[in-house]
């Protein structure tokens, strides 16, 4: 894909959040990082607990506000000075989908008013038998039935939750998903299910995702393009595929190293490789985002990159 | 190899409002010193029922009501809460998921980790300090004498399970319970606690059940596999065979549904539906109704275990002699990949 503006959906530029830790110091969760996502593409970020990733994804649907940097969606700037109706409707083409599917759903709220909700937020003159339609319309999407419109969220199992979350998102006829560790809390049977809804839905809707997790081999499954995070920069992005197979970053080697396989023969033969940050240098030296290949850079030192380059060329 | 432990037929039952859940149903297993059974399965197939029966700690409205429990030729499902104080956390030590929850927060992690041995060994304070400074070297945690005095809140997650890790070792149990140990961490995080696990089993000869749901750290721990649904064992063996042989049907769709590392984006195999009420247990065999290749007898009557090799039986029908034979779906996953 060639990378015109045309085809870029969100563009995150310098973007950095700051927390105040105590009364004079603060915590940089997530510094200066910028990359772009491309229109009906997925991009996955990955990263350990810690690394700035949902943070990243919290301010890009402005549950949390950046520091510095700006966020350019669907060709607008997404901040403060934007009138208050564009402002509304540029927001709502960005959903998200969380974790704790239990967490998010309201207890007493029936399924129907849940997804009802979002669907008033866009068309609020919309009659009630509409809206009811609309609704079982969303439920067959995401392979739940009419029936379950009436029912409150605790009568559903973890999977099924997670569907009506989807749902709900949906509801809202978004342009761009973020999906925070959508499958982590639910069991292994139902992960692969929740997996091939959302990239049906990608295909029948033209969605576009940030898919934010842990777990790198569903992440290299379902996405197009990575970026792995750690310590609130992006070290390494790449195509999925060339990121796996050729990683440069340290920490990313060692990421990679790390995924249990299961496959007992290939875990037994397993060399990991340990990553500590101070080892490989140190802090004041800058740092350089470097393009490998295709697509393909790196977050390293002008002494890494010039090491780098015999294997490279 | 010497058995240490022996469970046969032990189910569990809780009593709920909405009525008797049967979470465990009848579940065999034994264990050998020094070796590692993994048990798998999702939530609520009683893993971690069968574990907590293990070391004598259901919730109070849990019961075993059938089966039993042999620690060293030992019954234990019919001691009583003293003599059992004696071998728990002695003879049989566990680990959980989460090692905040395991921690007093307001004891120093010295004085917890000592705390078992000055119990169970009668040690002095002074011998206790210096073993447990030992045990913390053991689990590789750095300046143990300036940490034996810090709290937990103080350590890292990974650093707390090391702790955990070194309580629970702390009298040289023979078998080790490790219940989800790494789920809570990351995957580097894991790697580490998982190697430590395997080096401190080589050294101290422990017999480990290892329950997770992860067949990636399954396939890395495990001398054993034994895949649990709905309250029952569905299919053991050595991690080879069912890694690389799985015959039961639920087997092949765990290990289908991982999206492996490979280039692959074709769909991923799911397995439909979601796991049964087990206050209701469906007739027959639990698995029926997410089996695509159930047949008429599924729903009627329970398979027994059919034995594939000497370390190797599944409860399948599929494994009758008068059944179809099927091909596996993993073995053209694994052509395609």
């Amino acid at each position: 894909m060639a990378v015109t503006e045309d085809n870029i959906l969100l563009r995150v530029e310098h973007l950095t959040k700051s927390f105040k830790v105590g009364k004079n110091s603060s915590f940089k969760a997530v510094n200066d990082i910028s990359f772009h996502i491309y229109k009906g593409e997925t991009f996955g970020l990955v990263g350990q607990s810690g690394s700035g990733k949902s943070t990243t994804g919290k301010v890009i649907i402005g549950l949390n506000e950046p520091t510095a940097g700006t966020i350019t969606f669907m060709g607008t700037t997404i901040d403060r000075s934007l009138p208050k109706q564009q402002h509304r409707a540029l927001c709502s083409k960005i959903q998200m989908i969380f974790q704790d599917p239990y967490a998010c759903l309201d207890p007493r709220m029936t399924v129907l008013d849940i997804i009802a909700e979002g669907i008033l937020y866009n068309q609020p003159k919309m009659s009630r038998d509409q809206i009811k339609s609309k609704v079982y319309e969303l439920l067959e999407t995401v392979g739940l039935s009419r029936e379950h419109a009436n029912r409150y969220p605790h009568e559903f199992s973890g999977g099924q939750r997670q569907r009506i979350g989807i749902a709900r998102a949906l509801a809202v006829e978004p342009e761009f998903i973020i999906a925070d560790e959508p499958i982590s809390a639910l069991d292994v049977s139902i992960q692969a299910q929740i997996v091939n809804l959302l990239k049906r839905l990608q295909r029948e809707k033209n969605l576009t995702f940030l898919f934010i997790a842990h777990d790198l081999s569903m992440v290299k499954y379902i996405s197009d393009r990575v970026a792995v995070m750690e310590s609130g920069r992006i070290v390494e992005l790449a195509k999925s595929d060339e990121l796996y197979r050729n990683p440069i970053h340290p920490y990313t080697k060692s990421l990679l190293s790390a995924i249990p396989l299961p496959d007992p023969r290939t875990e037994r033969n397993r060399r990991r490789i340990h990553y500590n940050a101070a080892d490989y240098r140190n802090e004041n030296e800058p740092l350089i985002w470097h393009l490998i290949s295709d697509e393909h850079w790196v977050l390293l030192t002008q002494r890494e990159i010039d090491a780098l380059q015999p294997s490279n060329a | 190899m010497e058995k240490i432990l022996e469970v046969k037929g032990l189910k569990v039952n809780f009593k709920t409002q909405g009525g008797t859940v049967q979470a465990v149903r009848g579940v065999d297993f034994d264990l050998c010193a020094g070796e590692t059974l993994a048990i798998v399965g999702e939530s609520g197939s009683g893993k971690s029922v069968t574990s907590k029966a293990m070391m004598g700690l259901l919730a109070s409205n849990g019961s075993i009501v059938g089966g039993s429990i042999r620690y060293n030729g030992k019954e234990i499902t019919t001691m009583k809460e003293k003599e059992f104080e004696h071998l728990r956390g002695r003879d049989i030590a566990m680990i959980f998921q989460d090692p905040m929850t395991s921690l007093n927060p307001c004891m120093t992690i010295g004085h917890q980790i000592s705390e078992s041995m000055i119990k169970h060994q009668k040690l002095s304070r002074k011998q206790a300090r210096e073993q447990t400074i030992e045990l913390m070297r053991l689990v590789e945690i750095k300046d143990a004498e300036k940490r034996y005095k810090q709290y937990p809140h103080q350590f890292s997650g990974g650093m707390r399970q090391r702790i955990v890790t070194a309580a629970a070792l702390a009298c040289h149990p023979k078998i080790l319970i490790c219940d989800e140990p790494t789920t809570a961490l990351d995957v580097t995080i894991q790697a580490q606690i998982i190697d430590l696990i395997k080096s401190l089993q080589k050294k101290l000869d422990i017999g480990i059940i290892f329950i997770t749901h992860d067949l990636g750290v399954v396939a890395n721990v495990a001398d054993r596999v034994a895949v649990m649904y709905a309250g029952k064992i569905v299919e053991i063996g050595t991690a080879d065979e069912v890694f690389y042989q799985p015959a039961h049907p639920y087997t092949w769709g765990l290990l289908a549904s991982m999206p492996s590392m490979s280039d692959s984006k074709d769909e991923l195999w799911s397995i439909p539906g979601s796991p049964p009420d087990l206050i209701n247990p469906p007739k027959g065999d639990a698995f029926a109704p997410r089996n695509r290749f159930a047949m008429q007898i599924d729903f009627e009557e329970e398979p027994p275990m059919f034995r594939i090799s000497d370390t190797h039986s599944a409860a399948t029908w599929l494994l009758h002699e008068y059944a179809p034979k099927i091909q596996s779906p993993l073995a053209e996953l694994r052509q395609r990949r």
